[in-house]
């Protein structure tokens, strides 16, 4: 009895103590309500924790508790897995608890941890996971485990052989985070909290929702908390931007403006020599230039060559790999790199031309924010024109693309790491016309609704890209059938007759593209006994690839957040199309304009003689959008759609 | 005189038929060779050696920018014998240390079990157009890992190849099996207590890039070797692991999950469910040297390989008292006699995709006997009616009706869409009889204008048939698909896209109304 009565204390001791760790608790309650019920799992608790040292070092307390919900959401969460860079940061599972639902407590052995080099494709940086196997759970299971991390993202140059040096930020003694308060599953709780030596300063600021937020003394240093309570799953809209750009995100960063970053990049890649001549390298410059006469001649040869022939494929430079841009010598004698190899490879050629030119941060994807946390990922060039304005150059975005700087990047922020150092900049829209698709068509029905003609696609910019891409990245086998296939799209009938992509469609530097087909199609319409029924070829799935536009859902009448495209773009359609003998187009004439800040359309149909005259231009302003311009937008691209209806024709 | 003229007439030809072939490679290989060692340890050493010449941006940024190398270090060494690039302009960049990337294969991606295979990336530096790139790399494996020598080599790859010669060396006292799928010549010589095979193939095509070319279909030229004596030798590295039905938790699991059903269906239904439903590794037979988990591993971790999740489900179905034959399906037909398990592409219970495939694939019991797939019928008869006050309206009081099933059934593998001519076999996935019956009714005040039809299109590869007619105030439509042959060669290609082309015009299942 005595020993029964022992082991019973024991068991409530040990289950009080569970109790007493599981601060997560109260939250399983409120996991119950109806907004939980029909998720997989539930993360019940997401802590992070940061203490930053007075070198900027961040050591990471990362808790997370997730309740299990069905056998999916049980499967889901078999593995716990955590990404780190060797190079600059560590991560350990410090504890993993599983709470059965049938009351047994599994303590994890965290010593089981794999720790393995990540799978990669394109970037060979080394970096790496942890792992730790759950196991099969149950609905009503819940895991809770902490990582401890120590370090940050990326690495840069100047770590000494002492210990825990690789861990301090390469901006030394500053710390900065931006931290998504978004979740795919719904969170009960999500808490933010770092504390800082009392002598930093930081600035943050939560943007696009709200939470509830403290700055207090403790043990001597700043703490500042950032929480949420009910944090469920974002609403997206179709084709929406970013979740950085609609959803509720902190940021934050102890250094003071983007002119101390952009100082900072500057130095300590010409501090490294990233950009020093190199022989072999300055010969292939002074081949390329040979015979160029403007500044905008030489720019434009050098960035293209770079662009085709620096492949992307990043291996690291061991210690100071993420910032550090490789060194002339290694990206000419590897050929290959990521981003900022890439650019890097530009700076030094332009700079061997004897231009002046830098490297600078950007994000592809979605806003920077006034505040300098480094929200970047990835990295192009400035060069200084003899108007003593810097232009951005990407050679990573414009492989075989007639353009200098992608428009697929237009209306981007990045930041120059120009020795004067710079503030944060945007890239200007580009203008449609710059990314024109042009389409004239000329065809003839025959009385049995068979279609005779020949069309000519021409486009320049992204435009020109798009089309373009079956010559440059498609394999020379299958360009004749790519081109086939562009007109089995329309039907499936149709019979390429000839297709003329010139002699050398790679090309892209002679001129903007131009293809002409011509082709016969059996059945094109549906022949009634007195009418015939058919779509205007432009208009009936010729070349979507291009007309990016045509997968913006305008089905939504109202926007609550910005919207993108691939690209500004001028789609401009001219189609005539003979009629058979005596027949009349029934379909009433068509006559449409409109215009707003989105997008303009103008549009015609009519029948001339007995050809039928179609004519449509839409102009699609921006790449990315207000939800004010969805109005312009929707209402351009429908009115353009319904040139995509039957028409009617009669005897 | 005369002849020499036409010899010099006859070879200018023949260079200008190899010109426009070459121009419309990315990019072209000199010399692939590959040697498969079996000692007489068991040990076994593979070697590889190619030298690929790039010509387009295609083959330099998006091919063969690197080459990845998957191997298990826990029982093999992976050797680099040499690697490096020779620039257009002779040039030569060694593959730097920093270019060696050893990452986790993305197949063991949340796979603890598996978490030690290592995948080695060698990135080729200093590519330019024209350069050369060469790799030369050995994986030694050490004796018990791999049961035998058994090996499935393709012997093209994306690009041409100029030589291609694969090596097997084996003990004389082991019998080596082979079948080439190709024009490969082969040597023979014993030597110092080893057998050599050596295939050599002269001027390799590149693999063709169209759709459905396979091996299974004729289109890819392969090597099998094997030093297993019988299919059931080789299948019984599998069927010995195969002992979940032996195993205490798959039993308990087995009687949990059937507990509350009644039916047979029903038990299958559920035990198939909770298979399915655990976490799915891609590891393949081959990349874990032909070794499973025991059942009571996979449910304990709540994921397996195809293979594991197999064994586990035969477990459990035999528990549960229901039947459970594990079957292998082969990339393609090699006789019931010829032992692999390298060829091996499934291991399943039951996988109509590969019921369909048999009579172009082996598919064979774990105990190496011939296995009889029941197909399931994929034929498709179907009856609809519509009122007819749908449909899209148009102008002047036109309207049109399109009928139910287009675009469904076997146009959803959208052949129509395919090119018109092609070089390779196409291995189709059935053979389709499908017939859509639609009638309209039509509306009070309207009227079909589309004349009545009655079109078919017979070929040798099947026909498609298409009959519209109009009575009493109803249209009826019938569409019928037959195809007679689910292997088309290049010579009946044209009549089958010529069938594919009218099954998918849309006319043809489109009646046109106006107003009366």
């Amino acid at each position: 009895m005595k020993k029964q009565l022992s082991a019973t204390l024991a068991c409530f001791l040990f289950a009080s103590a569970l109790t007493y760790g599981q601060s997560w608790k109260p939250y399983e309650g409120e996991a119950k309500g109806e907004a939980y019920a029909k998720s997989d799992c539930v993360v019940l608790l997401d802590s992070t924790l940061v203490s930053v040292q007075p070198t900027g070092q961040g050591s990471f307390a990362v808790c997370k508790v997730v309740k299990v919900q069905t056998p999916k959401g049980a499967v889901a969460n078999r593995v716990i897995k955590y990404d780190y860079d060797p190079l600059t940061a560590l991560a350990e599972f410090k504890r993993v608890t599983v709470y059965r639902a049938n009351g047994k407590v599994d303590e994890l052995d965290v010593k089981q941890t794999c720790d393995y080099a990540a799978p990669a494709r394109a970037i060979y940086w080394g970096a790496r996971q942890i792992m730790l196997e759950v196991g099969a759970l149950q609905p009503g299971d819940v895991i809770d485990y902490e990582i401890a991390k120590k370090g940050f993202t990326y690495a840069l140059l100047g770590a000494s052989d002492e210990d825990e040096s690789r861990f301090i930020p390469p901006m030394r003694g500053q710390f900065y985070d931006i931290v998504p308060f978004w979740s795919s599953d719904p969170t009960v709780r999500k808490v933010y909290k770092v504390s800082i030596p009392m002598e930093k300063e930081m600035q943050f600021q939560f943007y696009q929702g709200e939470c509830a937020s403290s700055m207090r003394y403790e043990d001597g240093r700043k703490a500042y908390t950032f929480a949420i309570n009910g944090m469920l799953p974002f609403t997206r809209e179709p084709n929406m931007v970013d979740l950085f750009d609609a959803a509720p995100k902190l940021m934050m960063s102890s250094t003071p403006n983007w002119k101390e970053k952009s100082l900072w990049f500057n130095k300590v890649n010409e501090d490294y020599g990233s950009f020093a001549a190199y022989p072999e390298a300055q010969k292939k410059v002074d081949e390329l230039i040979k015979g160029k006469k403007t500044e905008m001649e030489k720019i434009a040869v050098l960035t293209h060559w770079v662009a085709d022939n620096i492949r992307y494929s990043g291996i690291s430079m061991g210690k100071g790999e993420g910032f550090t841009l490789h060194n002339t010598k290694m990206n000419f004698t590897d050929r290959c790199g990521v981003c900022k190899d890439i650019a890097g490879t530009l700076i030094s050629f332009l700079r061997m031309a004897g231009f002046e030119a830098y490297p600078a941060m950007t994000m592809a994807g979605s806003r920077v924010e006034s505040i300098p946390a480094d929200h970047f990922n990835h990295c192009v060039a400035v060069v200084k024109l003899s108007s003593g304005t810097y232009m951005p150059l990407d050679p990573t975005w414009v492989p075989f693309c007639r353009e200098l700087w992608s428009s697929a990047e237009q209306q981007q922020n990045y930041l120059p790491g120009v020795p004067e150092g710079s503030d944060l900049c945007i890239t200007p829209v580009s203008a449609p016309e710059n990314h024109y698709v042009r389409i004239k068509a000329d065809n003839r029905l025959d009385a049995k609704g068979t279609l005779y003609g020949t069309f000519t696609i021409t486009a320049e910019g992204q435009s020109d890209s798009s089309i373009r891409g079956t010559f440059t990245r498609g394999f020379q086998s299958q360009w004749r059938s790519a081109m086939e296939k562009q007109l089995l799209a329309v039907s499936p009938k149709a019979k390429m007759i000839s297709v003329d992509y010139g002699k050398n469609p790679k090309d892209y530097q002679a001129a903007p593209i131009k293809i002409t087909f011509r082709y016969e199609i059996p059945d094109y319409a549906v022949v009634g006994n007195e009418e015939m029924v058919f779509k205007p070829m432009t208009m009936n799935n010729l070349y979507n690839q291009v007309r990016s536009y045509l997968r913006i859902d305008t089905s939504v009448e109202e926007r609550n957040y910005g919207f993108k495209d691939a690209c500004s773009r001028l789609v401009e359609m001219d189609e005539t199309i003979q009629l058979p003998g005596g027949y009349k187009m029934v379909s009433a004439d068509k006559n449409d304009s409109t215009q707003g800040t989105g997008a303009e359309f103008e549009g015609s149909l009519k029948q001339q003689g007995n050809k039928v005259v179609l004519h449509n231009r839409l102009a699609l302003k921006k790449r990315v959008y207000e939800p004010a311009d969805w109005k312009s937008y929707r209402e351009a691209v429908s009115a353009h759609k319904t040139y995509g209806d039957y028409l009617v024709i009669k005897k | 005189m005369k002849k020499i003229h036409y010899i010099y007439v006859c070879l200018g030809m023949l260079l200008l038929s190899a010109l426009p072939a070459k121009a419309a490679s990315e990019a072209e290989y000199g010399k692939v060779s590959k040697t498969y060692i079996l000692n007489a340890d068991g040990s076994q050493e593979m070697r590889a050696y190619k030298e690929l010449t790039l010509f387009t941006h295609t083959a330099m940024n998006g091919l063969y920018g690197e080459t990845f190398i998957t191997y298990n270090p826990a029982y093999q060494t992976l050797k680099i014998n040499d690697s490096y690039t020779r620039q257009k302009d002779g040039t030569i960049i060694k593959t730097p240390e920093n270019a060696f990337v050893e990452v986790l294969p993305s197949s063991a991606t949340d796979a603890p079990a598996y978490n030690g295979l290592k995948e080695m990336v060698v990135v080729h530096t200093g590519l330019d157009l024209g350069a050369t790139l060469y790799l030369d790399y050995s994986i030694i494996t050490r004796a018990g890992y791999l049961p035998e020598l058994d090996i499935c080599e393709q012997t093209q790859e994306l690009s041409p190849i100029k030589e291609y010669t694969l090596t097997v060396v084996v003990p004389e006292n082991k019998k080596l099996q082979y079948k080439a799928f190709g024009n490969g010549s082969l040597k023979v010589k014993k030597d110092n207590g080893k057998e050599t095979f050596s295939w050599t193939f002269k001027n390799m095509p590149a693999i063709s890039q169209e759709r459905g070319n396979s091996v299974a279909s004729g289109g890819v030229s392969t090597i099998m070797a094997s030093t297993y004596a019988t299919p059931a030798e080789a299948l019984n590295v599998l069927q010995s692991q195969f002992t979940a039905a032996s195993e205490r938790e798959v039993a308990t699991l087995a009687q949990k999950l059937v507990a509350d059903k009644q039916t047979v269906a029903e038990k299958t239904k559920a035990l198939n469910a909770y298979v399915g439903g655990l976490g799915s590794c891609r590891v393949t037979l081959k990349e874990c040297g032909y070794r499973i988990r025991p059942a009571s591993e996979v449910i304990r971790t709540a994921y397996g390989t195809e293979a594991e999740k197999a064994n586990l489900l035969s477990g459990l179905l035999e528990a549960a008292g229901l039947p459970a034959d594990v079957k292998v399906a082969y990339v393609c037909k090699l006789g019931e006699d010829y032992p692999s398990l390298s060829g091996v592409q499934s291991v399943f219970l039951s996988d109509p995709t590969m019921a369909d495939m048999q009579d172009f694939i082996t598919v064979l019991t774990l105990d190496g006997k011939k296995a009889e797939l029941k197909v399931e019928s994929h034929s498709i008869n179907r009856t609809d009616t519509l009122p007819g006050n749908g449909g899209k309206v148009l102008a002047n009081g036109y309207k049109l009706l399109t009928m139910p099933g287009l675009g469904e059934g076997f146009a959803r593998y959208g052949y129509a869409m395919e090119s018109a001519t092609r070089e390779s076999n196409l291995l189709l996935p059935y053979k389709a009889d499908e017939t859509y019956t639609c009638e309209v009714n039509i509306p009070s005040g309207m009227e079909v204008c589309t004349p009545p039809k009655n079109k078919e299109l017979k070929t040798p590869v099947g026909k498609v048939a298409v009959t519209m007619t109009v009575a009493d105030s109803k249209a009826k439509v019938v569409r019928s698909l037959q195809l007679n042959k689910q292997l088309i060669t290049p010579r009946e290609y044209a009549d089958f896209h010529r069938l594919m082309s009218e099954w998918a015009d849309a006319n043809n299942a489109t009646l046109l109304l106006k107003q009366k």
